[in-house]
């Protein structure tokens, strides 16, 4: 297969550009286990709300979607509150598998709820359409579309964001040390309910941006956050669950081994490359590639 | 003696899960109710499977793999190699069996979340081999028909009936035989991993082992259920079958039900395929999922150490201990 | 001919060197004492000969079989039993199931009847006879360590590994502990026990190894041991932990 520039360049973009979604949702997911310890397998679904949300702003509100994906991830950041207040506070301290449980029934609730307004009225998918959508920066060698580049600023901006509250300020001290050791963080006055609050719903503030991103840049419908998360697992546990560096670092680095793949093995196989990588992981290392914690 | 009596009891619902539906078959003949039960018979072999994996404490996201690759190979078995689907019914599920045996054997040292997440990525990657790799074999997206497990020329009704006894012959023929394991030293070592695999081995239980045949088994009869569902009320197959929903509906049935007991998951089948009968008519399939999510939620945040002390608890109230020798009454 | 025989056993987790070179015996019928500040690899040791998980170097042999590197469930099999320092028993049996587990599949007892039987007797020696019907999660902290104790009694076990059965009991409760122990090894059990109570070292054991930062520093005689110098700096040289904690 002839490789010119030009399309290395395209696969590495999309790479890159994918590979940022994945980063931001395996970052939510990372600070959640690192704080709770829970594994929410929920959160594509809160990703597929996100997406939504911004759908909605923009198509019956004409909001531009770049606007829209802030007020998407408020939103989504209270429901994810709620979901930790409601749920799986009850669940701390009764065996695993009922977080497992309680995902499940999130998953039906919120695929549904979504399907039940989505389906109706706009069958199987949609695309979040931004005013950009056909504007290009030619580069010679390839063309770069103005979406990628707010895509990539907005999301490396938000990971700006993100590490300025977890290293400069006093909520991100206390979430850094809850997620080091919980109990320590207890005796030394923080807040624990408070922060794994706040840390749920920051999660799926974060899970919500890279829904709307996503679904800027790929058709999608209330189905369609169930793989990306899986693969986000897949992510965090080779990135070591809990580690932020390992979420950002993995995730980036799978979108572009997941682009390359889905360039030379076929469309099918991409989603299953996310798999087929955490089993060999899981059967060599099973403790992850980082340390754990953030 | 404590097993002599499980046995009886369980003879006994055996023998009510075999009279009652068919003393309802003599009272109805409405085609919809006998398929809709035999609906329940089926997925409740699909649930059982799933139910006694949990027991050994692997608590499959991925159980679909089993489900489909049971019909497809009763299915090619009977289409291509000319076995009769009677036959094939029972030959199919060899594939998903040995399938639970390498898939277990992959996540011997993974439990909970882990294990789900692995079992569910399994599904992932034997859609993408079905489609791809086996293609020409299972006609990729398109899917196989299914020859009739019963035989030609009988009209609707009866097919229908038939469907239904061989059903549910075979849902109490699996429960006598889960029981049975659950009954057994075998069902006991599965407890022990469940609870605490490091104390299990203390104990001299080889986990691995145990561990593995636990998938195995339950990826036989989940194949079973599979196959079953081909050559009676779908007819069809399609790789659809490896998604989420079919690998979520058997942990529904069984937390329905109570997990832990061999009756919980054709109980919990019957309940929840029910509800969602009633439910789609009346408020359509959207908003049923939903209030079955509701419900799901409220069962596992309300209880007050969530659903895993029904396990244990469920077993204690119907005397149903899980071991061989119970003897809870001194 | 020692039952147990461990050599130059060393293990290590990341930086942390737990065990350096450890070498030991035991004999049958032999109780001793495996004492230490914490954190000086006692618990590491009990995991290792058990196979909870394998020595990085050295070996381990117990009655003429090599122990290195064998599954935690074959080394139960034959003959090597222990407890845990947390009791973990299985919450969804009874305490007698609890029992029969161990019997059935480290003990080779052919029939569930006879192994019922057995646990019966076994939870009696103990003092849980009349506990054999309830689930471990009703219990006290001195049951279950007696249930712990049953557990690894019910392997038919050789050789136990007691990890610091009688932390968290009163005073009444560690004379009782001690005399049970005593009627274990008349059985012809051998007993290697991590301790950090005085009072059990000097009373019960025979012979007594000590360890610190992974290292056997002594072993002797309870008046060898108490006597020697390397060990009171081990424990008095700004560790805490030793010392009769009874409460």
């Amino acid at each position: 297969m002839v490789l010119d520039a030009g399309t290395l360049l395209r696969i590495l973009l999309w790479g890159l550009v994918s590979g940022s979604v994945y980063m931001l949702l395996a970052t939510g997911i990372t600070l959640i286990f690192g704080v709770m310890k829970v594994v929410n397998f929920a959160h594509g679904e809160l990703m597929m709300t996100g997406a939504f949300v911004t759908f909605i702003l923009s198509h019956a509100f004409g909001l531009n979607p770049y606007v829209g994906v802030f007020v998407s991830m408020a939103a989504v950041g209270v429901l994810g509150i709620v979901i930790e207040r409601v749920g799986f506070r009850r669940l701390r301290g009764t065996a695993k598998i009922n977080e497992i449980f309680f995902s499940i029934a999130l998953i039906l609730i919120l695929q549904n709820a979504l399907a039940r307004i989505f389906v109706p009225r706009f069958r199987e998918y949609v695309q979040i359409k931004t005013p950009y959508a056909t504007e290009v920066l030619d580069l010679g060698l390839i063309t770069l579309r103005y979406d990628f580049v707010i895509l990539l600023v907005l999301a490396w901006a938000t990971l700006l964001g993100l590490w300025v509250v977890l290293y400069r300020t006093g909520l991100g001290r206390d979430v850094r040390g809850t997620s080091q050791n919980r109990t320590a963080a207890m005796l030394m006055g923080i807040r624990v309910e408070r922060v794994d609050m706040l840390t749920f719903g920051i999660g799926a503030a974060l899970g919500a941006l890279a829904g709307s991103l996503y679904g800027i840049i790929n058709p999608f419908g209330p189905y369609a956050g169930t793989l990306p998360a899986i693969k986000a697992f897949a992510v965090i546990i080779l990135g070591g669950l809990g580690s932020v560096r390992g979420a950002v670092v993995g995730g980036l680095l799978y979108g572009i081994v997941e682009s390359v793949a889905t360039f030379f093995l076929g469309g099918s196989w991409r989603d299953a490359i996310a798999f087929v990588l955490l089993i060999v992981v899981l059967l060599t290392r099973p403790q992850g590639l980082f340390r754990e914690g953030a | 003696m404590g097993a002599l009596r499980r046995l009886r009891r369980e003879l006994i619902v055996a023998a009510l899960m075999l009279g009652l539906p068919l003393l309802l078959l003599t009272l109805v003949r409405e085609l919809f109710v006998l398929q809709v039960l035999t609906f329940v018979f089926i997925f409740a072999i699909y649930a059982q499977s799933w139910n006694l994996a949990a027991h050994s404490g692997q608590f499959s996201l991925g159980h679909a793999t089993f489900l489909g690759l049971g019909s497809y190979a009763s299915i090619i078995a009977a289409s291509r190699l000319g076995l009769a689907p009677a036959v094939a019914l029972f030959v199919g599920p060899i594939l998903p069996a040995l399938a639970g045996f390498a898939i277990g054997a992959l996540c011997r040292r993974l439990r909970e979340a882990y294990f789900g997440m692995v079992t569910f990525g399994c599904t992932a990657i034997v859609q993408v081999l079905v489609v791809e790799q086996f293609g020409w074999l299972t006609n990729r997206w398109d899917g196989l028909d299914a020859p009739r497990l019963a035989p030609e020329g009988l009209p609707v009704e009866r097919v229908a009936v038939l469907n239904y006894v061989i059903s549910l012959a075979l849902m109490v023929a699996t429960y006598l035989v889960v029981a049975a394991i659950i009954r057994s030293r075998i069902g006991l070592a599965f407890v022990a991993i469940h609870d605490n695999e490091t104390v299990a081995a203390a104990a001299g239980v080889s986990v691995v082992r145990y561990r593995l045949l636990a998938m195995g088994v339950a990826g036989y009869i989940a194949g079973l259920a599979g196959a079953l569902n081909g050559h009676t009320l779908t007819r069809h197959i399609s790789p659809g079958v490896f998604g989420l929903e079919d690998s979520i509906w058997p942990v529904l049935y069984s937390i329905a039900g109570g997990l832990g007991t061999p009756e919980g998951p054709i109980l919990g089948t019957l309940l929840v395929r029910v509800f969602w009968e009633w439910a789609l008519r009346r408020i359509g399939g959207f908003d049923s999922l939903i209030l079955i999510g509701l419900m799901l939620a409220l069962v596992v945040t309300a209880l007050p150490r969530g659903i895993y002390p029904v396990f244990a608890r469920a077993t204690a109230a119907l005397g149903a201990r899980l071991t061989p020798n119970s003897v809870k009454q001194p | 001919m020692s039952l147990l025989a461990v050599r130059r056993v060393s293990k290590r987790f990341g930086g942390l060197q737990a065990l350096s070179e450890i070498d030991f015996d035991i004999g049958p019928g032999e109780i001793v004492g495996l004492i230490g500040p914490n954190g000086a690899g006692k618990s590491t040791l009990i995991n290792a000969v058990t196979g909870v998980y394998p020595p990085d170097a050295g070996t381990i042999h117990f009655d003429g079989h090599e122990l290195t590197g064998l599954a935690a469930d074959r080394i139960a099999r034959l003959g090597v039993g222990r407890t845990f320092q947390i009791p973990q028993p299985f919450g969804s049996l009874s305490c007698l199931e609890n029992v029969v587990v161990g019997l059935l599949f480290a003990g080779k007892v052919a029939s569930v009847e006879a192994a019922a039987a057995e646990a019966r007797a076994i939870l009696e020696f103990v003092g849980l006879g009349d506990k054999a019907a309830l689930a471990p999660g009703s219990l006290t902290i001195v049951d279950l360590r007696k249930l712990e104790l049953a557990r690894a009694l019910g392997t038919g076990a050789r050789l136990l590994l007691l990890d610091e059965i009688n932390t968290g009991l009163t005073a009444a409760e560690i004379t009782e502990a001690i005399r049970l122990i005593e009627r274990v090894k008349q059985r012809g059990t051998a007993i290697l026990m991590v301790e950090h109570l005085v009072r059990v070292i000097m009373g019960a054991c025979e012979r007594i190894i000590v360890l610190d930062f992974g290292r056997k520093i002594a072993e002797g005689t309870p008046d060898e041991i108490a006597r020697d110098p390397a060990v009171i700096r081990a424990y008095l040289g700004g560790q805490k932990g030793g010392g009769d904690a009874g409460r």
